[in-house]
């Protein structure tokens, strides 16, 4: 039997790739006899919100999921997307090392096992202005794309606007707005470069994906197969990681070409107040996780 | 081979299950049920789960909310004598052009294409004003509603364009180019299309009478229109300026509307909310209908009719033209049942390398599947089009599809133009760099 | 048919409460853009504009099935239908309302499921208002479930008075 695969973006990003990747090792691995059918641009009607309980209740069998959008079923979830929590690829891939046990469980206790992470290009800021200084910030129409991310830049002063990806280039063209928090893949796949030409790192975060499969689904192949499903699943996370790091200087170099004045070196002064506005979203956040979060964050400072 | 008994099974449960006289909605719900069911194997168990979910997911997209607002301000001015003042005002104008108001509707959606991404509001929204003034003056029902049908679909190829920002985003083309891009093709499909109301007009006089005695002066004529013409300018305004996304736009609309009645006191309690009743009527059959539509395109993905109808494509290894031929086929194809949105994601993965191998431009591609698309709107048993002109007017299916079948014939004349002379697309995106 | 009668106006009631929900619904749509196009102006926002009317049209969506359905707003094709004597067409009518409301019946037990499990996990949507999940995918249940009701209705009323609902009505 085929198993269904489902993932939210198209098949070029760097999600569907990996998700490519790991097909294609289980094919190698297995020698054909697991079938998996990739349904990329979320074709078959399925949002990552509704991955969790589709692949729980096997309506599809795989999904590629963006971590932040099932917070609301368990806050574990949200750690990825903390505002300046990791602020390199190599502290992401700490903070995820840490917490797989974490994820891992909540998979598990919703008859799901966790295959693989796949980790986004670090967002930063895209604007029609240079954005380095706390007063950029200010009244500053920027699009964000998450609750933790609204907040932080509305306490930091900005004027942060809600908008589906879909409405971002039109209001962009038109002036609506004149800044988005993303990563530079996202934006040069939007060529962002039509209307902003600059792009600011500041290291705000960078979300999980996570690949998860229905636990009947795994159980139901033979033991060889399983084998090779966890194999490929390994190799797919370290794939993964590594080309997320490589896929950041191929961006760099895309955006220069199209005119793009990159900041890598962020004001100290902007650095600091956007950092103590995520800080509320951080305070929350363990709220909600209650010792589980603290021993995360205290695991990830203690290394 | 399977694949085509599998697409042709699909084809004719809708065929028959909509035939049968189900509600269009529910049919799509049921077709999609059968093929998981019979076709793609699955338990009832995971068929509910699964369309269950689709259904919330599908009916809970914002964008929809377009349609709603569209009609709403369709149904006020409908209600209101601005409709009525508009096509005294346009007595001058058209009665010196053969075809007369006819081309209201090919101009009206034109300029209402330049507001609304989707061609269900496009139709629904203009139809709502003209049909009714159209049969009063005596226009043949025919042209009047084949000529809303194809006219309504440029929704989609005039920007702003739901199905643009979703090819632009897939095939990671500028979504900027891709509306500049839409703009002449728009333009030369509405010019084919007035072009036919002449000949047809020129030929049997009798279909569009002429209203050669008018009364109205030219100054009176722009007082008339005054209304109509400020509302459009507002929203498209709001869109440009940047206050208002498209999305958004169509609440402008109302809004404008509702302020403009109030200012003109013409707006009652009733006119309101006799306007949002018939509202409700036809937005739940508009949007049921899209959403159940959802379902039957998940059963198709499921079923990977698309993928691997375009695989089998990619197979054949055609000579370039051969291959825009055949991969127009499979569009209209798919098009007879599924939406444009559905169709552009499920096959673009496997059909956009081989286009751009073949040496087509993605930017080109893009307008020439918009085209497809929009083929797919006025196409039987699946046409959004159809469908809601057939809630404006009562009509049968088929004879809806039948008035629609010329300007289905002059949408295929255009995308012949544009492949003959792809700078009819590529000018004008290129003019910026 | 004394309790005939009482069901199809009952569930007539319900759809005429559902059309009250879904022409406010409408309003509230309007409403919100406008009020989001105005906040923007002034640098701030409602930050839930997407999601509440997401909500809300999936909500009149549904909900006004019936509503519609009743008032015959909703489109068939009438190729079979209208060229078969009455009574067959009856018939065919009865056919198909049955299986419709099965198999939405059938939907709507599916949905229930996932519904309740929100309910019972306290699943909330992830924006800044927190949205429990259960209130708006409960809408469109009861929507699910009001469907059902007016297609019973209509099934009652072709098999006891030989006409739908709306036939029923003193012109
Ligand atoms: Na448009
Ligand atoms: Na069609």
């Amino acid at each position: 039997a085929t198993l269904d695969f489902s993932n939210e973006y198209n098949d070029k990003s760097i999600h569907a790739q990996g998700d490519a990747y790991f097909i294609e090792q289980v094919e190698e691995l297995t020698g054909g006899s697991v079938d998996i059918a990739l349904h990329t641009s979320g074709s078959l009607g399925f949002k990552s919100a509704d991955h969790f309980y589709a692949v729980a209740d096997n309506a599809v069998q795989i999904a590629d999921t963006l971590a932040g959008t099932i917070g609301g079923i368990d806050p574990i979830f949200l750690l990825s997307s903390l505002p300046f929590v990791a602020d390199s690829v190599d502290e992401a891939q700490k903070l995820y090392e840490i917490a797989r046990p974490q994820y891992a469980k909540v998979f598990e206790d919703n008859d799901q096992i966790l295959l693989y992470a796949s980790p986004w290009p670090a967002s930063g800021i895209w604007s029609e202005e240079m954005v380095n200084s706390t007063d950029a910030l200010t009244n500053l129409k920027i699009r964000t794309y998450d609750k933790n991310g609204t907040i932080a830049f509305k306490e930091a002063g900005a004027a942060p606007v809600l908008l589906s990806w879909a409405d971002v280039v039109p209001q962009l063209s038109t002036g609506g707005i004149s800044a988005v928090l993303t990563s530079a893949e996202s934006g040069a796949n939007g060529s962002f470069w039509e209307h902003l030409n600059h792009y600011t790192e500041i290291r705000y975060a960078v979300p999980l994906n996570m690949v998860h499969m229905n636990r009947d689904a795994f159980e139901d192949l033979s033991d060889e197969e399983q084998a090779a499903i966890l194999e490929a699943a390994k190799r797919t996370d370290a794939h993964n990681w590594e080309t997320v790091r490589s896929r950041l200087a191929e961006n760099y170099a895309e955006l220069k070409s199209h005119d793009v004045n990159i900041y890598t070196d962020v004001d100290p002064g902007m650095a600091a107040t956007l950092k103590a506005a995520a800080e509320p979203a951080v305070q929350e956040w363990l709220e909600n996780t209650g010792s589980t979060g603290q021993e995360i964050l205290d695991a990830l400072k203690a290394e | 081979m399977e694949i085509l008994f599998t697409t042709l099974g699909v084809i004719a449960m809708v065929f028959i299950v909509l035939g049968l006289g189900t509600w269009v909605f529910a049919g799509l719900v049921t077709v999609s049920v059968l093929s998981l069911l019979l076709m793609a194997d699955f338990s009832l168990h995971r068929v509910g789960v699964t369309l269950s979910r689709i259904l919330f997911r599908a009916g809970s997209s914002w964008e929809l909310s377009a349609i709603p607002m569209f009609i709403l301000m369709g149904e006020m001015i409908f209600r209101s004598d601005i409709s009525e003042r508009l096509f005294r005002g346009l007595e001058p104008i058209t009665a010196r052009i053969p075809g007369g108001i006819l081309h209201t509707n090919i101009f009206g959606c034109t300029l209402f294409a330049a507001v609304s991404g989707s061609s269900s509001a496009t139709t629904a929204t203009v139809g709502k004003i003209t049909t009714r003034e159209l049969e009063i003056r005596g226009y043949d029902r025919r042209l009047s509603i084949g000529s809303l049908a194809g006219a309504g679909s440029l929704g989609l190829l005039i920007p702003p364009s739901i199905v643009m920002i979703v090819y632009g985003v897939q095939a990671e083309v500028s979504i900027s180019k891709l509306f500049m891009a839409g703009v002449l093709p728009g333009l030369l499909i509405a010019c084919l299309y007035s072009g036919y109301l002449f000949y047809q007009a020129l030929r049997f006089p009798q279909k569009a009478p002429r209203e050669v005695n008018s009364k109205v002066s030219m100054r009176e004529s722009a007082a008339l229109l005054a209304p109509v013409l400020t509302l459009i300018f507002i929203v498209i305004g709001s869109i440009y300026s940047g206050i208002a996304t498209p999305s958004e736009a169509a609440a402008v609309g109302v809004g404008a509307v509702v302020l403009m009645l109030l200012f003109e006191r013409q707006l009652s309690w009733k006119l309101f909310t006799d306007a949002v009743q018939a509202t409700i009527l036809s937005s739940v059959m508009v949007c049921s209908i899209l959403v159940c539509a959802a379902l039957l395109s998940t059963a198709v993905g499921y079923l990977h009719i698309p993928r691997d109808l375009a695989t089998f494509i990619g197979s054949l290894e055609l000579s370039a033209p051969v291959l825009l031929l055949i991969l127009a086929l499979f569009y209209v194809i798919l098009g007879l049942f599924l939406d444009g949105i559905s169709i552009t994601v499920m096959s673009l993965p496997i059909t956009l390398p081989l286009v751009v191998q073949a040496g087509f431009d993605p930017l080109w591609f893009g307008v020439f599947l918009v085209i497809m698309v929009e083929l797919g709107q006025i196409t039987p048993p699946v046409g959004f089009n159809l469908f809601v002109l057939q809630g404006l007017t009562g009509e049968k299916l088929g004879a809806i599809a039948l008035a629609a079948f010329p300007f289905f014939i002059l949408m295929c004349v255009a995308a012949l133009l544009i492949s003959i002379f792809p700078q009819i697309v590529l000018v004008l995106p290129n003019l910026g760099g | 048919m004394l309790f005939a009668r009482g069901y199809i106006g009952l569930v007539k009631r319900l759809n005429q409460g559902a059309g009250i929900l879904c022409g406010t619904l409408i309003v509230y749509m309007a409403a919100h853009i406008l009020l989001e196009i105005v906040l923007r102006l002034f640098n701030t926002s409602t930050y839930v504009l997407n999601e509440f009317i997401g909500y809300a049209v999936a909500t009149m969506t549904f909900m006004g099935l019936g509503f519609a359905l009743e008032r015959g707003g909703l489109i068939r094709v009438g190729m079979v239908i209208n060229r078969l004597s009455p009574n067959a067409a009856m018939i065919l009518d009865l056919v198909i309302s049955s299986v419709m409301c099965a198999m939405f019946g059938w939907l709507s037990w599916y949905w229930g499921i996932n519904v309740s499990r929100s309910y019972s996990r306290g699943i909330t949507s992830e924006s800044l208002a927190d949205t429990p999940l259960w209130i708006p995918e409960g809408a469109v249940l009861l929507g699910l479930i009001l469907l059902c009701l007016t297609l019973s209705s209509r099934v009652l009323s072709l098999i006891v008075f030989r006409k739908t609902p709306i036939d029923l009505e003193p012109r």
